[in-house]
């Protein structure tokens, strides 16, 4: 991700990816969050403007935006645009939760085909905590 | 406008081009007909856009027939793949005849849009190359400010730099006014980047309609290396669409990919398994083999 010409920020999709195109723009502003690239409060762009700048379909856009709406992330306001939330209620959604329990047993069982120990797992998630990072986590 | 297409035939001479076409397009969605030459894309087009009559079945754009009937047709902005226009006809002599043609065409709009495409307004429309013909009938589609946009191959012809200027404007026809749009290309990694449904039609019947998201999520493309001999019944496999075997790396083309048969295919110990890229070309083929009997 990277930020320029005025400001605008320009995420990326890879048409190649089996991650459909929605969830590859949240998946980008949500690691932008965590990293800081996205402050709270920064506005982000109209639908059309991303949709234009990626030259992708508006209802795709608008998806993720919905999407991350519903979780929280960030917020429409009237006439005014797409805002990342001033301050993020983190809830625990139990279908999340659930998601998220599957995605670590894919890494769990995924380590141990690599032959990794449960220490050198955690390490490695110590690592990338630290690489992410900031003071948000 | 929604675009219906109900049981349609068409036929010419002893020739059925097109045989029982089921389709509904709603606005603000784009959709992608994609099908080899000769498949019936065009003739489908042209009985969409009220060129030709069905002979069987019937073509509804906003609830009205669309064969000869005016009022539908000024509805309707429609790029063929070549475009007819007056030969001798000066641009700006033209643009006069579409305000005659076309309540709502905008000469602002065509002026606006003139100043990324760049066609000369004095030019006679024989002067023009192929491609300058291209965004001419681009513009003159976008300004008259249709409820429709019928695209048959609207990028061949194009550089890439117009072209991602011509998508655009599309998709911001989409945004702000909620514009139906039917699309048809060979360039599938346009149509991958914009469309929300892919229909795909071959020999004259529409094959498959797939969510490209739903179509991305089911159909992925795995390769493996077994350690001892593949599981002889891999291809019978219910989530398996194909397998194709290069030695002794073989990938495996699911049709319901799933955490499951990863698993089940773990449980076979492979030295690799892993996901690689399927380009929606890809996904063209195999969902092309997959309808035939």
């Amino acid at each position: 991700m990277i930020q320029h010409n005025g400001g605008g920020i320009v995420l990326q999709v890879d048409i190649k990816s089996s991650k459909p195109i929605y969830k590859q723009i949240m998946d980008q502003i949500k690691e932008g969050v965590v990293k800081g690239v996205f402050q709270p409060g920064d506005k982000l762009p109209s639908v059309r403007e991303l949709s234009t700048m990626l030259t992708i379909n508006p209802n795709t856009v608008s998806k993720a935006y919905q999407e991350l709406e519903r979780e929280g992330a960030i917020e429409t306001r009237r006439g005014r645009g797409t805002f990342i939330v001033e301050n993020y209620k983190p809830q625990a959604d139990p279908d999340r939760l659930g998601q998220l329990n599957d995605l670590l047993k894919k890494v769990v069982v995924e380590a141990y085909y690599l032959g990794l120990s449960k220490k050198e797992l955690k390490q490695m998630l110590a690592d990338l905590y630290a690489k992410l990072g900031g003071a948000r986590l | 406008m929604k675009i219906e297409v109900m049981s349609l035939y068409k036929t010419f001479r002893a020739d059925t081009v097109l045989a029982d076409i089921n389709l509904a397009i709603e606005p603000g969605q784009i959709f992608g007909l994609i099908g080899e030459n000769g498949a019936g894309k065009t003739t489908l087009i042209k009985c969409i856009t009220g060129v030709y009559q069905p002979d069987q079945g019937a073509v509804y754009i906003g609830g009205k027939t669309a064969y000869e009937n005016p009022t539908v047709k000024v509805e309707i902005g429609y790029v063929a793949e070549e475009n007819q226009y007056f030969p001798s006809y000066r641009i700006c002599e033209l643009l006069s005849f579409y305000s005659l043609a076309y309540p709502r065409f905008s000469i602002d709009r065509f002026y606006e849009l003139n100043q990324i495409f760049g066609v000369a307004d004095k030019a006679r429309v024989k002067e023009l190359s192929k491609g300058m013909q291209m965004r001419l009938a681009l513009m003159l589609s976008l300004s008259i400010q249709p409820a429709v946009l019928v695209l048959d191959e609207p990028t061949s012809g194009l550089d890439p730099l117009v072209k991602r200027e011509a998508m655009n404007l599309i998709l911001q026809e989409v945004e702000s006014r909620a514009v139906t749009v039917l699309i048809s290309s060979h360039h599938l990694s346009d149509l991958e980047r914009i469309c929300d449904t892919i229909g795909i039609i071959a020999s004259g019947r529409i094959k498959a309609v797939h969510s490209l998201v739903e179509l991305k999520q089911k159909m992925r493309k795995l390769q493996l290396v077994f350690s001892q001999d593949a599981p002889a019944d891999l291809t019978a496999w219910p989530e398996v669409l194909a397998v194709e075997k290069v030695g002794r790396i073989h990938h495996i083309i699911t049709k319901q990919y799933s955490e499951k048969l990863l698993n089940k295919l773990r449980q076979m110990r492979p030295l690799v398994l892993e996901e690689i890229p399927l380009e929606l070309e890809d996904m063209f083929i195999y969902a092309a083999k997959e309808v035939q009997p």
